[in-house]
């Protein structure tokens, strides 16, 4: 039985130069006087070996035909969202697709230009009751209150 | 860097040049096949997988940036495809006994975890059932223990560009390639002894 040594650890890494090269002079040096790195050195380095002799697959004949039909594919994906996105903008939807961008506009620019009508008959009211309301907190919590400025101004030039 | 003819021609690809990626793809497809065929179940799924890195390779031409060498990309792509498949379950090996042949598609025999006799290279090892026992080895190694020490000891990249492939440290692929090696040595020494 082979016995331990603990620099057998950096032997993977010494095969791989993966050490540094301080670490690799000193663990040759070491290597020199212990047959227990020796033989792990021979170990692994068989290990590696017997990973090449993996016998290797062909590739099958029809392997590049089936792989260029598949890039032929996506390149005819491709050019369909192509056409898709070319299409949108040829023709008479471009000219539709302004018309309902108009209207749209339009529409949007009529309901943000109606005029705010100001204050209405039960604002008024509330002017008239003003040191009434004002005892009331819940009165700042009413929609009424949307032409408070307004309102406290008529309130106070009556 | 020196100069790396693959990036020449992947370049050249990205330029317009069709041919260009018809001749990496010829010169690659092999490795690559191989490499997934020790992630998954039977040669097909093996094709299938790297169809799929070459794919990824195809639609990434436009962004592509010369950096590493191409080589080091290419199995960077192909990890991360293996990788997925494997933590999907997508092309698990099947337990098969080691006299049973499956059948392909197109109905031609396929030995227990050897590809096609027909295209088998000549191998140095003895027997089919002694490679039968190295990828089965091989197979009991977690998914990227295993991936590290085929990209070290059957491509030979270097820990840095490993480390990039697998998306972890240096000190992890150190790691993992001693563990690998060590597990390897304790199932496969008993059968194939001393240095042949």
């Amino acid at each position: 039985m082979t016995r331990k040594c603990r620099y057998t650890k950096q032997i993977s890494p010494l095969l791989d130069g993966g050490l540094p090269s301080n670490k690799e002079r000193s663990m040759r040096a070491h290597i020199s006087a212990c047959p227990t790195c020796r033989q792990e050195i021979a170990d692994l380095q068989q290990v590696d070996a017997l990973l090449t002799m993996v016998p290797q697959i062909e590739p099958s004949r029809g392997f590049e035909q089936t792989f260029f039909r598949k890039v032929a594919a996506l390149e005819e994906k491709t050019a369909a969202r192509q056409r898709f996105w070319a299409s949108l903008f040829s023709g008479w939807r471009p000219v539709a697709a302004a018309g309902t961008a108009a209207i749209l506009i339009g529409v949007l620019t009529f309901y943000a230009g109606v005029d705010d009508p100001g204050p209405g008959p039960a604002d008024l009211m509330i002017v008239e009751q003003m040191e009434l309301f004002q005892e009331y907190e819940i009165i700042e919590h009413l929609d009424l209150m949307e032409h408070w400025e307004e309102i406290t101004a008529m309130a106070e030039r009556s | 860097m020196e100069k790396d003819p693959d990036i020449e021609l992947m370049l050249r690809f990205q330029a317009g040049d069709p041919g260009a990626f018809r001749d990496l793809f010829a010169k690659h497809q092999k490795r690559i096949i191989n490499f997934c065929y020790r992630f998954c179940k039977t040669p097909e799924a093996a094709e299938e997988m790297a169809q799929e890195v070459f794919l990824r390779v195809y639609k990434a031409a436009p962004r592509y940036k010369p950096g590493a060498r191409f080589s080091t990309w290419l199995f960077r792509i192909a990890t991360n495809v293996c990788l997925n498949a494997a933590r999907a379950d997508k092309y698990r090996r099947l337990t098969r006994s080691l006299d049973e042949p499956t059948r392909r598609q197109d109905g031609t025999a396929v030995y227990p975890d050897i590809a096609d006799p027909a295209p088998l290279q000549q191998s140095v090892l003895e027997t089919r059932e002694e490679a039968a026992l190295i990828e089965q080895a091989l197979e009991s190694l977690p998914q990227k223990q295993r991936a590290a020490l085929i990209l070290r000891a059957n491509y030979g990249f270097s820990y840095a560009d490993i480390s990039g492939q697998i998306g972890c440290s240096e000190s992890a692929v150190k790691n993992w390639i001693h563990r690998g090696r060590k597990r390897l040595k304790a199932l496969l020494k008993p059968t194939f002894g001393e240095n042949r």
